[in-house]
């Protein structure tokens, strides 16, 4: 199900028309391709290792992912050889914040739908904010009622943001939820927790829902209270963080090559995870250069040992008749239907637009 | 036809291709996933290879949804600049492989600063100290990060 739902977004992520599917298919396997490096779990078998001990684990998902987004900005902005906001003046944002507060309004299911994506996916072990936003995002593009809304994507539409900020911030509840009643933590951070519990006496389960009830409420409220504190903390301090967009790039990129290269060591604290950002930015540059989607990349490189855990388990349990059981089925014409509602909205503008003139 | 456009494709096959070449003696719980998800990459890369040969030009429709570098630069400049920008991300990498970071750091923002962005020498200095200031106060004092000693000090037992 996992798998089908990654993929369904996957391919909702791609460009618009048909090259644009494809270009999506191929970066979402591309990325799928390259979280098969390292050790096979089930067998234990080394796959693409190239004789390397580095690549046992894997690649990790912090210098990739540093690598694919970071770069490609930096050598974006030493091309531009200007400021991040290029050559727009200063402006004073606090009368842009009511209109962003309006648009949270103005588009409410969006965040509503977006925000239960969030919790969903925070349910999920493993999965991560990263994946929630993606997967939200994919649903804020599909909710575009044309492909000329769509390409506003990426280009400044506030639904772009409004969906994957609803799902960051909703998946933190979604992960108290396995934590809480089942004493299974979705993420580090909810690791982190569940030890501090066990420390402070409290057992996770069942318990948490009756007799603890009220510490159960407390963390809520805490996550209610922490995010109005950032909201309020944000608006005290926007036009300051604002004003880094207005600083020549040639100042910032070496401070924020620098803080690119640490974060991507504190992963392995090898060299190596330096040349496996720079191999991806590399890779993310000519990416971008020639128009291939970098989202499904990302989508598919996050997935991909989560899609072959299931795929496997799959496999060994029904061989390839899995394909045939019901739910596959349905999921497999939902995720067929949504590789096809692009098409079907181009087609319908299509039939409107003569009619309009 | 894009000759980078071109290449591009080639490198997905030529990437696909290995990893079907690689998979195919391994056990099949080793090999299930990565021919599943190689094989029909080949085929949407060898498709998008022959779209960019044979087809129309890309006209916009299939553009990814994704960020555009700067399209008021020059095509000739602004490859001349991104190469640069890389080859000075890659004196980085070098530089931390032969120094480690907290030599590496200070050699590399004043550098750039002073050499590629032209800034004079006192602003370049101060802000070379303050940028080693932040990275040695942040990451080894607070965070008590182990950076690892470049190859020239572990070379010279220093």
């Amino acid at each position: 199900m996992l798998a089908i739902i990654g993929i369904s977004c996957i391919t909702s992520l791609s460009g618009a028309g048909a090259r644009g599917q494809i270009k999506g298919f191929a970066m979402g396997l591309l990325g799928l391709l390259l979280s098969t490096i390292g050790q096979e779990r089930q067998s234990g078998s080394l796959r693409f290792d190239m004789g390397m001990m580095y690549l046992w684990d894997g690649l990790d998902f912090v210098p990739v992912l540093v690598g694919i987004f970071a770069i490609p900005e930096i050598i974006d902005l030493a091309i531009r050889g200007t400021a991040i906001a290029g050559e727009r003046q200063p402006e004073n944002l606090k009368a842009g914040v009511m209109e962003g507060v309006k648009d949270t309004f103005r588009h409410f299911w969006l965040v509503f739908r977006c925000s239960v994506i969030g919790v969903f996916v925070g349910i999920l072990p493993g999965a991560g904010g990263g994946v929630a936003q993606w997967m939200a995002y994919a649903h804020s593009v599909q909710s575009a009622k044309n492909a000329k809304e769509r390409e506003g994507f990426g280009k400044g539409d506030v639904r772009g943001v409004l969906g994957p900020g609803a799902a960051n911030n909703s998946k933190e509840g979604g992960e108290l939820i396995p934590t809480i009643a089942f004493g299974v933590p979705g993420s580090g951070a909810m690791a982190i927790l569940l030890g501090g519990f066990l420390i402070m006496g409290i057992i996770p389960g069942p318990d948490m829902l009756t007799k603890h009830l009220a510490i159960t409420f407390s963390m809520v409220w805490t996550l209610v209270i922490a995010n109005v504190i950032t909201v309020v903390l944000c608006l005290l301090v926007l036009d300051q963080l604002a004003k880094v967009t207005y600083v020549r790039g040639g100042l910032i990129i070496p401070f924020v090559l620098l803080l690119v290269f640490v974060g991507s060591y504190t992963a392995n604290g090898q060299i190596a995870d330096l040349i496996v950002t720079f191999i991806f930015g590399l890779l993310s540059y000519f990416m971008v250069l020639f128009g291939w989607p970098r989202p499904p990349f990302v989508l598919g490189f996050v997935l991909g040992k989560v899609i072959e855990t299931y795929l496997f388990i799959s496999v060994s349990r029904y061989g390839f008749t899995w394909l045939r059981h019901p739910v596959v089925i349905i999921l497999i014409v939902l995720m067929v239907i949504i590789i096809a509602y692009p098409y079907i909205q181009q087609y319908r503008d299509r039939l409107r637009s003569p009619a309009d003139a | 036809m894009h000759k980078g456009r071109v290449f591009f494709c080639i490198f997905l096959i030529a990437v696909a291709a290995y990893a079907v070449w690689a998979a195919v003696g391994w056990t099949f719980k080793a090999k299930l996933f990565p021919l599943t998800v190689s094989i029909p990459l080949i085929v949407l890369a060898t498709i998008q290879l022959v779209a960019e040969i044979f087809g129309k030009a890309d006209t916009g429709e299939g553009q990814a949804m994704d960020i555009e570098f700067a399209s008021d630069v020059a095509p000739e400049l602004a490859r001349h600049r991104a190469l640069g920008a890389f080859l000075w991300v890659g004196g980085f990498i070098l530089l931390v492989y032969l120094l480690g970071f907290p030599w590496a750091v200070p050699i590399f923002v004043f550098s750039y600063l002073h050499l590629q962005s032209r800034i004079g020498l006192p602003v370049s200095a101060a802000l070379t100290a303050a940028t080693w200031l932040f990275f040695y106060g942040l990451f080894q004092r607070l965070l008590h990060l182990p950076f690892e000693d470049g190859l020239i000090q572990t070379l010279l037992g220093m």
